[in-house]
């Protein structure tokens, strides 16, 4: 099980959604992904974003001034 | 897998700004999104330089007279202010046009262009972008019915 880390902090609608979509396509499944974003949308972009592909939202939250997900890649987006 | 079909009717840069994320962002959600430009979108497939094509003389008039390409395109309102949108949007990492109609081709968006509208607006396929495949409305209503989303912009 590997992990990666996409940080699309500063980065604009729809970067943080398209830059997430492209670390979980690479991985593999049960790979742990961790996305740093700034967008206010992300918080809820991720969410959505997660329950359309499948792929489970371990732990969504807001730090201090950035959002940071875990997502666990399910299995292979199509 | 579900599908989702945009009309690119306007040609302006706000509204192409706004038809191309979403392009992207219901292809990130791993959508089959087919974008169908018409009209005033046209010149947004347009290159950005002069091509070599035989016209008639009111053909070429439209032509040089409507933007050639994204880059040319203009705010549908306060149009004056294009240039200064266009930078505060650089200054807030917002990706430029270009960019998110290439992406939109690399991440497998369909573009279509309307060959009435080519016709009506004097425009020929080698004015055009690669990548494009060339349809009518038969085309646009088919992937529509099977589309959970369409708008038209």
């Amino acid at each position: 099980m590997a992990e990666r880390t996409v940080d699309v902090r500063g980065k604009a609608c729809p970067q943080p959604i398209m830059e997430t979509m492209r670390a979980v396509k690479a991985a593999a499944p049960g790979d742990i992904i961790t996305v740093m974003a700034t967008d206010e949308g992300f918080y809820n972009d991720i969410k959505a974003w997660c329950q359309k592909t499948g792929n489970e939202l371990v732990k969504l939250e807001k730090r201090i001034d950035i959002y940071v997900a875990i997502i666990k890649k399910k299995e292979i987006l199509k | 897998m579900t599908k989702n079909a945009i009309i690119m009717f306007s040609g302006d840069f706000d509204k192409a700004m706004a038809g191309m994320i979403i392009a992207n962002g219901a292809a990130a959600m791993g959508n089959e999104v087919t974008v169908f430009f018409t009209f005033w979108g046209l010149n947004l497939l347009r290159k950005p330089g002069k091509v070599k094509v035989k016209k008639t003389t009111m053909d070429a008039m439209f032509g040089s007279m409507m933007p050639r390409g994204p880059e040319k395109a203009k705010l549908s309102k306060m149009t004056w202010a294009t240039g200064q949108m266009k930078k505060t949007m650089k200054r807030k990492h917002v990706q430029e046009i270009t960019e998110l109609m290439t992406q939109a081709q690399a991440m497998g968006v369909k573009f279509i262009a309307c060959t009435m509208s080519m016709d009506v607006m004097g425009i020929q396929k080698e004015e055009l972008i690669d990548g494009l495949e060339f349809a009518g409305v038969a085309t646009y209503i088919g992937t529509a019915d099977e589309s959970t989303i369409t708008l038209f912009i």
